[in-house]
């Protein structure tokens, strides 16, 4: 495993690649890396749009309140 | 596909499923082995819920401010069966079920295929029992047998019982195949009639699922084994015959001689007489299973119930394949023949070196054991019908290991 895809995989994981991801060659590592990455930035996309939609399905009054709290 | 390909399979089905992508695409993770892909999709699973944690506890707070009912309705409408997935993870546990109660059945399905268990245990033991089994029954109608199996260890035995009141027994063994922790299959097990069990073991026949039913029997204690063993060897010999054509078409006689000796005396006699376990070439992969792997312990108790002439077959079997073992392996294996009693069986063993031209190997054989195990077969060998211990001798004289075989030698001259 090369030390630029290692230093993508541990990013992608939040910790370091375990040993026997070595047993995949670097192009499978890169695809690894990106479906996670993949996944996560479709996850906060989603978090964004539900988050914005759920404001439709509020009283008017609740509305503000809630976003603040959704949003921070 | 073998069973380590076929779990390997199954949690590269959760990995995709939890990256949103078709296990296809992930298919070189297929070549690891599927403990490491369990670790490789539990870090994952953290880090997709870490990356967007934040977020995921202000939704959770800020659905505590409404009605549940309409929290159900946004988290439908706006959120969906994914995002809700991992929101469950925290929110709190009355909440959770508070809002699962609101929601259709259908819904709950979808989100159950998304969902962590480890995150939601409580949600999933305190949810009503009546409402888990409605969720597994289409479920497992879905043929989501892999979601499923990551359920059941978190389930109550109440939840358990109604949904398998409501799953066919073809599912159950495909569920059973891929649960997560063996605890679980065991509690299972437990909770299912005896009807079931033997709905189950002719499904295994009847849907071709007996390597999901071996595997099944190889995961759980011995005594529980047994009890299956001695549940198919009351049905007919179609059903035995197909976990026979299984073991041997799979090589997993393994798995099914530790049950054989699990088994109680009537099913093991039962499996003994099956003739399509007499076949030779049957029989020449369970020796050749029990002395190369490690089921040699198993094997000797089935023997004396073969019918004669197989169980000269399997003596000479043993023999051509201890040919070939370190010898080690051989005391080993001749230590345990002892310990477990092989004096009704040493004349089929001699008989066999004789009818099969196998004095030579048999020999060869005795000279490995050595003076400490010589000591201990010289009294079973001077049991020996004279005429045996006459031919032995001479082979053993004309093959110049008479006095290699110390104390055997002379046993066999007495």
């Amino acid at each position: 495993m090369n030390e630029s895809i290692r230093s993508t995989l541990r990013e992608e994981l939040g910790a370091a690649p375990p040993f026997f991801l070595d047993d995949l060659d670097d192009a499978e590592l890169a695809d690894l890396a990106r479906a996670l990455s993949e996944a996560r930035s479709r996850q906060a996309d989603a978090l964004e749009q539900a988050i914005a939609k759920s404001m439709w399905f509020l009283p008017w009054g609740l509305r503000g309140a809630v976003r603040k709290v959704l949003l921070g | 596909m073998s069973r380590l390909q076929l779990k390997s399979h199954a949690e590269v089905i959760k990995i995709g499923r939890l990256l949103g992508e078709p296990p296809e695409r992930l298919g070189y993770l297929e070549r690891l082995r599927p403990d490491d892909l369990r670790v490789l999709r539990e870090l994952a699973t953290d880090a997709q819920y870490r990356s967007d944690s934040a977020r995921f506890q202000r939704i959770a707070f800020a659905s505590r401010l409404l009605p549940v009912t309409l929290t159900a309705l946004i988290a439908q409408k706006a959120f969906g069966p994914l995002l809700c997935a991992r929101i469950a993870g925290v929110l709190e546990t009355d909440h959770a079920i508070a809002l699962a109660d609101r929601m259709p059945t259908g819904f709950l399905t979808d989100l159950a295929t998304q969902l962590d268990p480890r995150r939601c245990s409580d949600i999933i033991a305190g949810m009503p029992a009546e409402q888990i089994a409605a969720v597994a029954e289409v479920l497992a109608g879905r043929g989501e047998h892999v979601a499923m199996g990551r359920f059941v260890g978190h389930m109550t035995d109440e939840a358990i019982e109604q949904s398998l009141a409501v799953i066919d027994e073809p599912s159950l063994l495909r569920i059973s195949y891929v649960l997560e922790g063996d605890e679980g299959l065991e509690r299972v097990i437990g909770l299912m009639s005896s009807e079931q069990l033997r709905g189950a073991i002719r499904a295994a026949t009847e849907h071709d699922l007996w390597p999901e039913a071996l595997d099944l029997l190889g995961r759980v204690s011995e005594e529980l084994a047994g009890k299956l063993g001695d549940l198919a060897a009351e049905e007919d010999d179609r059903v035995l015959c197909g976990m026979v054509k299984t073991a041997q078409g799979d090589d997993l006689w393994d798995a099914v001689l530790p049950v054989t000796r699990a088994m109680a005396e009537a099913g093991r006699r039962r499996f003994a007489e099956l003739q399509s376990i007499h076949e030779p070439e049957v029989l020449r992969a369970i020796v050749r299973s029990a002395v190369l792997g490690e089921s040699w312990r198993d094997l000797l108790p089935l023997v004396p119930l073969l019918p004669r002439e197989a169980q000269l077959r399997v003596w000479s079997e043993v023999l051509a394949v201890a040919d070939a073992l370190p010898v080690q392996r051989l005391r080993g294996l001749a230590a345990e023949a002892i310990e477990l009693g092989v004096e009704d069986m040493l004349p089929d063993v001699v008989g066999a070196a004789g009818a099969a031209g196998l004095w030579t190997p048999a020999l060869r054989l005795l000279v490995a054991l050595g003076p400490d195990l010589h000591r201990r077969l010289a009294p079973l060998v001077a049991d020996l019908p004279a005429g045996q211990r006459a031919e032995a001798h001479a082979h053993a004289r004309e093959l110049g290991l008479l006095g290699d075989i110390g104390v055997l030698g002379e046993a066999l001259a007495t």
